[in-house]
């Protein structure tokens, strides 16, 4: 017979059977539980992709939801609980930045035909950071704004391995490749990086 | 390397607490989905299954009227013992 404290135990609660813990999601405390061991993570990984608060809130409401709509598709076999959670933060920040730039694209396209409506044709990148200290603002907002042009794997990497500071076995792990991989995605990243700073620079 | 020194000043950002609102948001959106309608998928699939059902419906009045009318006048010829013959000489 399994106690009610222990669904609350961290190890338990990743390693106890996967139908006892569907059960234990519908519950708004056990929920609470996950959302309360998490919500740093998934905040403060949607705020290094997105470096801005609203975006980042609206990524973490998003992900807890899904958190507690699909926990039965989570497989303890294939990915730590962790692991899932990260990757759900991952792709639906990679959503949102893909859904911007579309955004941003068609705003340029309807901007060709309707130049006097006076309108804001797409909202513009609102760089607000509040993990950055004044100090550094300026300099990081710069860095990263040469992050964002990167391709989504290096960037990802990236931020996993310089930002997250995780291991590179465990950001191959949550990018579901190998770590020469990763190893190879930092290495382009920071050449592609250097060349873009150093051009910026140039001007 | 250059970019090395510059890309170390990531790690001077420090961890941020999410907002504490942000759980009552959350909860809230799980209610509101809980209460919503359903998906529009199922939505378009029930209409369609009751749209063929109902069109299977008619389709079956209408030809079991059809034999039904036929019968019914094959028995008044027969009855009155007439010709159902269209022919005008019998041979």
């Amino acid at each position: 017979m399994v106690t009610e404290d222990k669904y609350l135990e961290k190890s338990y609660y990743l390693t106890f059977p996967l139908s006892s813990v569907i059960l234990c999601m519908q519950n708004e405390s056990r929920f609470k539980a996950v959302y309360e061991e998490y919500k740093q993570l998934v905040y403060n990984l949607a705020l290094n992709y997105l470096q801005n608060p609203e975006d980042a809130q609206d990524i973490t409401q998003e992900v807890f939801v899904k958190i507690y709509q699909h926990f039965e598709k989570h497989d303890p076999a294939t990915a730590s609980f962790k692991t899932w959670i990260y990757r759900i933060t991952i792709n639906q920040c990679l959503d949102l930045i893909r859904s911007k730039k579309a955004k941003k694209r068609f705003g340029f396209i309807t901007s060709l035909f309707q130049k006097d409506s006076g309108e804001p044709v797409h909202e513009a990148i609102h760089f607000d950071h509040p993990g950055i200290a004044t100090e550094d603002k300026e300099e990081l907002q710069q860095l990263f704004s040469a992050i964002n042009e990167l391709p989504e794997s290096q960037k990802t990497a990236l931020i996993l391995t310089r930002i997250e500071d995780r291991p590179q076995k465990e950001a191959a792990e949550i990018m579901n490749t190998s770590v020469k991989a990763v190893e190879s995605l930092l290495q382009r990243a920071k050449q592609t990086l250097a060349k873009r700073l150093k051009d910026s620079e140039g001007f | 390397m250059k970019i090395d020194n510059r890309l170390d000043k990531l790690k001077n950002i420090q961890r941020v607490d999410a907002p504490a609102f942000l759980f009552t948001r959350i909860k809230q959106q799980i209610e509101n989905l809980a209460q919503a309608p359903a998906p529009a998928r199922w939505r378009f699939a029930f209409v369609s299954v009751a749209i063929i059902l109902l069109i299977l419906n008619m389709a079956v009045l209408i030809r079991s009227s059809r034999i039904e009318k036929r019968s019914g006048v094959e028995q008044v010829i027969n009855s009155m013992h007439l010709s159902s013959s269209n022919d005008l000489y019998h041979e």
